[in-house]
């Protein structure tokens, strides 16, 4: 029984006996403490989640400076300009109201993403896209195919890296750098090595679409885990035979940020040891203790 | 001036001829409906792929590939991933020794890792200054990385000719952006058909980054360019796509890197496994004479997921597909994208011939049928001849009988209803269409009592 377990019961105990408030224990006060603060913090963490996605764009459309693609996700919090004329679709979340972007003369600055403040784009023509006429109008239209791009990447396997949990979604997409599009499972080892079996979570992995990698891992705990990929087969995961394990510090959202900023620094130090010709066994090592110091943080916290 | 025919027609006949030609022309256009839904891809792409299979060009080009398979990507990279940054620009380096006409690399190399190595480095300058008089003559083309996405084409947008635009926002090579003005990389992109398979390859995208102009750096191409730079080579300006045809050829041979290569004795020691840092080309491989052949660099092995489904097989390897690709740039064939208007005419017009021989009384059946077929067959093949598009060897055969039998039943009713003797009395005869068009009502019982008779 883990540590979570035992509390949620020795909780309903406490409950049962109605002394639930009374007995001042020190992990009532830090559940307490903990839920007022959730209370505050998580409807900003959810917020600052949404996603919407891009249905169409012409191509002047832009946000932070990338070109927008069909299937691209843009945040609330981004700012979209077209430099030339044209008009861009976005599904909003979390209505899936399609909203429609029309920049008639180009050099549309500073366009919110599917704001519901109703504030005005200057140059900019927004309105919704009935469900009707879309409908219609998907009869005269089709889905397209996407293209493959026939090259072999340099590899295929996951690195070491820093992940934010969010539970429960865990962010991967800082350790499937080099792992290509497509549809795996994962295996998520405690480390140091326990007899408990490994935690599995599963993803379509798509960086035009999110670039994050979210998947639901449920059960999962801040801590240092090995990390392998895998092939989902029925409700099971196949590990790759010749696949490479690496190392994942999976931290809360509020500690993440520090220690993905150290994890960078150290793992550019690796880098430039290997470049210096250190074996590639020696610069892992390196990288593993990196890790596992900054999991020492998390267990002191 | 109207013809005279037209001008014998009473108002009741032109209005029947107008209804009729209007019926018509909606059950073409609503018959083309199912193929812009790809409701045809099954069979079309099961026809398609017994074509691509049996066809193979009948040029020359010598194309050999060099894969990393399972084996070699143990043996020599150490299972790792990523390869090995020194690792691969020391096999590019080692295999460009060889002098093939052209060396196509097929591994993306985005990774910033590549640009921080000084191989890289020195690789690139060489590629751009060409300052390595010993190896400068044979150029390499590199793979680009690239987010892509397609824009469809509407149903009436397709239905004049238009179609589905490959739009790219390119990415790097050796880790730095690639730009249009560097002849030395191309996109390996591959459009899916209906049935999600590999068949073909455009010869332009549409550069995002770049106000969407179209951009001839796909992969086969700029390789394919390259190697027809010093040789004579078809003209294949005007084609908006090639075919990847995968009949046998021998032009075509395919290595393993363990086939031509080995790992120099101080890095790793024969037979064990690691990173192989330190090249050296295999007797077998320095004997053979490559300067008329173009080699293709790629990996094979299963990490990389580089396999799609094509005419050959659920998992073709995306180095196989480009091989084809760099052959069908070269030796065709080539597509041009046809106006589905033009398969809209040609379906009416042999659907009316066709309508009319079978009503066309004193012929057999079989002298009906051969008469058709006849007549089919030469459409098809002007479909074919002129604008070869795969989409219209079957769907204009189904389309031309349906809208054909379709027509008949249209002027069969419309016959049947406008005829004073079918209000009461006996069920009349059919009468042969086009005739009864051009001659009165009275005539038109004449026509019938002496055809019976």
């Amino acid at each position: 029984m883990n540590n979570m377990d035992a509390n949620a019961q020795a909780s309903r105990g406490h409950w049962r006996r109605g002394n639930f408030l009374t007995r001042r224990t020190p992990w009532v006060r830090h559940a307490l403490g903990a839920a007022l603060v959730g209370c505050f913090v998580q409807p900003a963490a959810s917020q600052q989640q949404i996603v919407h996605r891009v249905v169409s764009a012409d191509s002047g459309w832009q946000a932070n400076g990338n070109r927008l693609l069909r299937g691209m996700q843009i945040r609330e919090t981004d700012l979209m300009s077209a430099d030339t004329a044209g008009d861009l679709i976005l599904e909003c979340s979390p209505q899936n109201e399609l909203r429609l972007y029309s920049c008639a003369k180009g050099a549309c600055k500073k366009v919110s993403v599917c704001s519901t403040s109703g504030q005005a784009n200057p140059g900019v023509v927004e309105r919704p896209i009935g469900k009707l006429m879309w409908s219609l109008t998907s009869l005269l239209t089709r889905e397209p195919r996407q293209p493959v791009l026939a090259a072999a990447r340099a590899g295929g396997d996951p690195n070491d890296a820093v992940l934010r949990l969010d539970p429960p979604r865990l962010h991967l997409g800082p350790a499937l750098t080099r792992v290509l599009e497509g549809r795996y499972c994962f295996l998520l080892g405690g480390l140091p090595s326990s007899s408990t079996s490994p935690a599995t979570v599963t993803l379509d992995w798509d960086r035009a679409v999110d670039s994050e990698g979210v998947s639901q891992a449920t059960g999962v705990a801040p801590g240092l885990y090995s990390f392998q990929k895998g092939t989902p087969m029925g409700g099971s995961c196949q590990a790759d035979a010749d696949g490479a394990t690496a190392w994942v510090l999976i931290a809360g959202s509020d500690g993440f940020a520090s220690l993905d900023t150290i994890w960078k620094e150290q793992s550019a130090i690796a880098a430039d040891l290997e470049r210096s010709g250190a074996s590639r066994s020696a610069v892992a090592t390196v990288r593993h203790a990196a890790l596992a110091a900054l999991a020492e943080r998390i267990t002191r916290r | 001036m109207l013809p005279a025919f037209v001008r014998r027609l009473t108002p009741r006949q032109a209005g029947r001829w107008i209804s009729t030609a209007l019926i018509t022309l909606i059950v073409s256009v609503a018959s083309q409906y199912p193929d812009f839904r790809g409701v045809f891809a099954g069979v079309v792409g099961g026809v398609s792929n017994r074509y691509l299979s049996w066809t193979s060009p009948l040029g020359s080009t010598e194309i050999a590939t060099v894969a990393i398979d399972d084996d070699d990507y143990r043996r020599f990279f150490d299972a790792r991933s990523p390869l090995d940054p020194v690792a691969v620009v020391g096999l590019v380096e080692t295999l460009r020794a060889l002098r093939p006409a052209v060396l196509g690399v097929d591994l993306l190399t985005e990774d910033d890792a590549y640009k921080d190595w000084p191989q890289g480095r020195a690789m690139k300058e060489a590629f751009t200054t060409q300052q390595r008089p010993d190896v400068s003559s044979v150029p390499v083309v590199w793979a680009a990385s690239a987010q892509s996405s397609t824009e469809a084409v509407g149903f009436f947008g397709w239905l004049f000719g238009g179609q589905d635009e490959i739009v790219v926002i390119p990415g790097s090579v050796l880790g730095t952006a690639a730009r249009e003005d560097r002849p030395d990389w191309g996109i390996p992109i591959f459009p899916l058909d209906d049935d999600r398979t590999v068949r073909r390859l455009p010869r332009s995208w549409l550069n995002r980054e770049r106000d969407d102009i179209a951009s001839t750096n796909t992969f086969a191409r700029a390789v394919a360019w390259r190697y027809c730079r010093t040789r004579s080579c078809h003209d294949h300006e005007g084609a908006d796509e090639v075919l990847l045809t995968f009949g046998r050829s021998s032009s075509l041979r395919t290595y393993s890197v363990r086939d031509l290569l080995e790992c120099g004795e101080s890095t790793l020691p024969v037979g064990a496994s690691g990173t192989c840092r330190n090249w050296r080309l295999k007797v077998d491989a320095t004997g053979r004479a490559w300067s008329n052949t173009i080699l293709l660099i790629g990996g094979t092995f299963s990490a990389s997921r580089d396999a799609y489904p094509s005419p050959a097989g659920e998992s073709t390897p995306g180095l196989m597909l480009n091989a084809l690709g760099i052959r069908a740039e070269i030796e065709g064939p080539t597509l041009v994208e046809s106006s589905k208007l033009f398969g809209l005419v040609l379906d009416i017009v042999v659907g009316l011939i066709v309508g009319y021989l079978f009503k066309k009384p004193g012929k057999s059946l079989r002298w009906k049928t051969w008469a058709s077929l006849l007549l089919i067959f030469p459409a098809f093949l002007l479909s074919v001849g002129l604008f070869f598009w795969l989409d219209m060897l079957w769907v204009t055969w189904v389309v031309m009988l349906v809208s054909s039998m379709a027509w008949n039943v249209v002027i069969e009713n419309l016959s049947h209803h406008d005829h004073p003797s079918n209000t009461s009395g006996p069920v009349r005869k059919s009468t042969p269409m086009l005739e009864r068009t051009t001659v009165s009502d009275t005539e038109i019982q004449a026509g019938d009592t002496q055809s019976h008779a």
